[in-house]
Formats: structure tokens, sequence, C-alpha cells
């Protein structure tokens, strides 16, 4: 479960990213945060993350208060978390294949399971054909696919995606919104940020929407 | 078990960031290389003035005159003086040597000696004292422990040339020490700031890994593996540049200032200690390093 109280984030220039934030998701919820650019949908998922430190307030997730967490267990709870980048964060030096082995190779799981799962994560987003290639030579909406096999992979307990359907076509976007129900099917806390209405539409879970920085829905 | 894996992955990590990165391996390691060589050739030069300056120092000695009714317990008294602390050597000095010592230096002026009966020279004994009381004072206290031995009838020792010589040798340390420890604070500055770079340019690399939840140690293993990898390379580069150094030199400085550029340690002994210094420099330096870019 992922609690959030009172959340406040100001970034330098006095600019207020979120403001007064509360909320609550449960353990095995699928759940859209939307609203325009700018409204601080990003933020939000990076605090999830842990990536972003709030200015004020407090986040607990799991029962444990993730502000207090010391450094050292930090990279144990990220290995529970997947995260999908707006700008895909893949390691250009690596191929699409090794990209998406990373995410098992930290967790130290062997090179058999580890291959195992590789492809079917591969499978999933169709792009086994691109497993040897480096993420310079992919489309933008390939190098999004990898990261969402990147992120789901790992068959994590929160899944945050930020805006993992904005470089793809409608259909390839639904084909996602599809994987993202099948994980959270099998147990996975899904957060998906995205401003596109009508997928949100069509999913019909539960919204929660911002503008400049606040809660209105 | 998973822990084996991850050794697997890291060590396969180390090696395959240095092939990727090649070219910037190759020119870290050539810093280094060049880096410690500029140091290792101080360090040489240093060694070589040191020892030639301490052959110089090691001439210095005392001449105790010893009373003549002593003079024939020479061996015995040579023995207690022997024991006594700080001296190195003794040597007797009989009253013939003496006399032919005399006659030698007067060469060409012997006339004057004529009618000079051998006896009327003192018996005396030659002494050199340990390194560490080659300074006015350190003789000093070696004089006035054999001033009270009954037999000694004078001491003479050059206070000004150990003077001279104790100041010659201060300045000298001094300097070294100045030169030293900058050449040294460069040296770590650019090896330190070379290997940042590298670093820094794989920024990226290190803040994914992190937020893939990759624990501290397996983000910095590979590039301590990678660090020390080009710190040996490094270390073997200045080994070779100091003999290569030491073979060009050698066509060109006169015979009698060729000891400046001699090796004072064996060949073995250079190339390890510059390995040794490349290892710890690359390995500490890549952890150092790191440090600043984790928890991103």
């Amino acid at each position: 479960m992922i609690q959030l109280f009172h959340i406040f984030k100001t970034y330098e220039g006095n600019v207020t990213a979120l403001s007064d934030i509360t909320l609550r998701v449960e353990k095995g919820e699928f759940v859209f945060v939307t609203g325009p650019s700018g409204a601080g949908k990003t933020t939000l998922l990076k605090i999830i993350f842990g990536s972003i430190i709030p200015s004020r307030g407090s986040i607990i997730i799991d029962g444990r208060n993730y502000l207090k967490i010391p450094p050292r267990d930090v990279p144990p709870l990220r290995r529970r978390m997947g995260f999908i980048f707006q700008d895909f964060k893949l390691i250009n030096t690596r191929t699409v294949f090794d990209n998406i082995a990373l995410s098992l190779k930290v967790m130290g799981m062997g090179p058999a399971e580890v291959k195992k799962k590789v492809w079917k994560a591969l499978s999933y987003v169709k792009l086994q054909h691109r497993a040897n290639f480096g993420p310079r030579v992919l489309s933008g909406g390939e190098q999004q696919r990898v990261a969402v096999a990147r992120a789901i992979v790992k068959e994590p307990a929160i899944l945050l995606a930020d805006e993992p359907t904005g470089n793809l076509d409608p259909d390839l976007a639904l084909e996602m919104m599809e994987i993202f129900k099948e994980v959270n099917s099998r147990g996975t806390t899904v957060v998906v940020a995205t401003h596109d209405r009508s997928l949100i539409k069509r999913m019909n879970k539960r919204t929660i929407a911002l503008e400049g920085g606040r809660l209105v829905a | 078990m998973k822990r084996k894996f991850s050794l697997l992955y890291i060590l396969a990590d180390g090696f395959r960031n240095l092939r990727e990165n090649l070219s910037l391996a190759i020119l870290s390691a050539i810093t280094v290389g060049f880096s410690l060589f500029i140091l290792a050739f101080f360090v040489m030069v240093f060694t070589n003035l040191h020892s030639v300056i301490w052959q110089w120092a090691d001439r210095t000695h005392m001449v105790i005159y010893i009373k003549d009714d002593a003079t024939r317990q020479a061996e015995r008294l040579a023995r207690t003086l022997e024991k006594m602390e700080g001296i190195k050597e003794v040597r007797y000095v009989s009253k013939d040597e003496a006399f032919g010592l005399l006659r030698k230096e007067l060469k060409g002026m012997e006339g004057v000696l004529e009618g000079i009966r051998k006896e009327v020279l003192p018996a005396s004994f030659d002494v050199r004292v340990e390194r560490e009381l080659l300074s006015p004072e350190g003789m000093d206290i070696v004089a006035s422990r054999i001033k009270r031995l009954p037999w000694v009838e004078d001491i003479q020792y050059g206070t000004e040339w150990v003077q001279r010589f104790a100041s010659f040798v201060r300045f000298m340390e001094v300097w070294a020490l100045v030169i030293g420890a900058f050449l040294t604070g460069a040296t770590l500055f650019i090896i330190a700031n070379t290997i940042k770079l590298a670093i820094y340019s794989r920024k990226e690399e290190i803040e994914i890994m992190e937020y893939l939840g990759a624990d501290d140690w397996y983000i910095k293993t590979p590039f301590v593996i990678e660090g020390t990898v080009q710190g040996v390379c490094g270390g073997i580069l200045a080994g070779l540049l100091v003999l290569a150094s030491q073979y060009i030199l050698s066509l060109y400085v006169p015979g009698h200032f060729a000891f400046i550029i001699e090796n004072p340690f064996s060949t073995v002994a250079l190339f390890g200690g510059l390995v040794a210094a490349g290892l710890v420099l690359g390995g500490v330096g890549s952890l150092l390093s790191l440090s600043r870019f984790l928890r991103v």
C-alpha cells in the first residue's frame, strides 16, 4: 500500500510542483494519474519511487516511512519497484537484451533464469527481433517498449509508469495497457501517469487528477 | 548463490566496460603513467643525490690523540671506543704511521722534518660516527663522552664542516620535501580528475543502475576493476618511461654526473613500486570519485 500525507514539493527558484497531496493507493490497485503538462504527475511518481525527496510531508509504503529509510535499504526497495521513465533511461552502450537483463542481474538472478525471463518480456512487448540492437537504432516507440519490458521483467510489487504510451500509436498503446492489466492481475500495484483521456476512459480505472500541483479529483 | 552470480556479472561488466571505453581507458592509463613517471624520476634523482651526499659525510671523522703512556694498550682502547654508542668505525694510527703521513703531506719539503724524532707525534684513533650524529651537537655529545676517558690527550673534529654539512642536508631535505609534496599532490590531482572525468562520462549509466536497485558495491566494483587495471598499466608505462629516459639521458650526461640517473633500486623494485602505486591510485581513486555520483 502507498500512502502520501500532505506532500509538498518546491523546486529551486520557488517553483511549486506539488502542494498538499494526500492520497492512498491500495495494494494491487490500478490507478491513473492525470492532468495537463506541468501538473506535477512526474514529480508525484518520482516521489513515490524515492528519486525525488519532497519538501514536506511523508510517504508510507508497505508500512515503512520511505523518508526515514537508511541509504543501504534503498536498493532492495527499488528492486521491488518498476519505473517506466518518460525519457526511457536506457543504457545506450548495451543491447536491448542487456538493458532488460540488468534489472534482473542486480537482483543476483542466475544467467539461465535471466535469459528465460528477458525473452518472455521481449515477447510481451513484441521486440524479440530487436534483442541484439542498441537502443540508439530503435524508434521512440520501440525504446519505450524496452523500458516497459525492463520494468515488468522483474515482476515488481509496484509498477510506476510515466507517460508510457506517449510515443506509441493508439493500437500499441492499448496493447501496452493490456500488459499493465495483466501485470496488475498478478498482484502488482500499477500507477500510470498519462494525459491521454481516451485511454483512461477505455480502461475504466480509478483516476487521480492533478492541476497546478494540487489534487483536483 | 545470488552473491556468486553478482560477482560473475560484476567481473564481466568491469572487463566489458574496459573494452567498450578502450580509448578513454588507454588515455587514463597514459595519464597515470606520465604522472607516476615524473614522480618516480624525481625520487630517483633525489635518492641518488642523497646517497652521494652521505658518501661525503662518511668521510667526516674525529681524531682522538692518546697519551704516550697509553700507546701500548692501543688494541684494548680501540675496543673500548668501538663499544661506545654512536661510534661506527675506529682505526688506530700509530706514531710511525702518523709520521709517515706527515712526511707524505710535506712531500718536497721533507727537510722541515730533519732532526725530528718519530716519537714526537702522538698516536691517535681515527673515529667515524654514526650518520644520525653527524651534526655539531651530535659530534659534541660523542666527543664529551670520549673526553671522559683518562687516556685521551685531545680530540679534534671539524665543527665548521659538520655545521655546513648539516645545514646543507637540511636544506636539501626541506626542498626535496616541498618539491616531493608538490609533485605528489599534482600526481594525485591529475589522476583523481582523470578518473573523475571517465566516471562523469558514464554518470547516466550509474544513475540508471541505481534506479534499477543495484547495490552500491554492484555499481562501484566494475569501475574499481577498471581503475585498477588502468592504474597497473599506467605503473608499467611509468617504469618503461623511467628506463627509457635513463637510457636516453645516459647518452648525453657526462660520465661524472651519470650517478644522478642511475637506478637506485632494482628493476623489479622499480616496477613493483610503480605498479603498486598505480594499482592503489587507480582503485582507491575510482572508489572515492564514485562516492560523489552515487545516491542520485
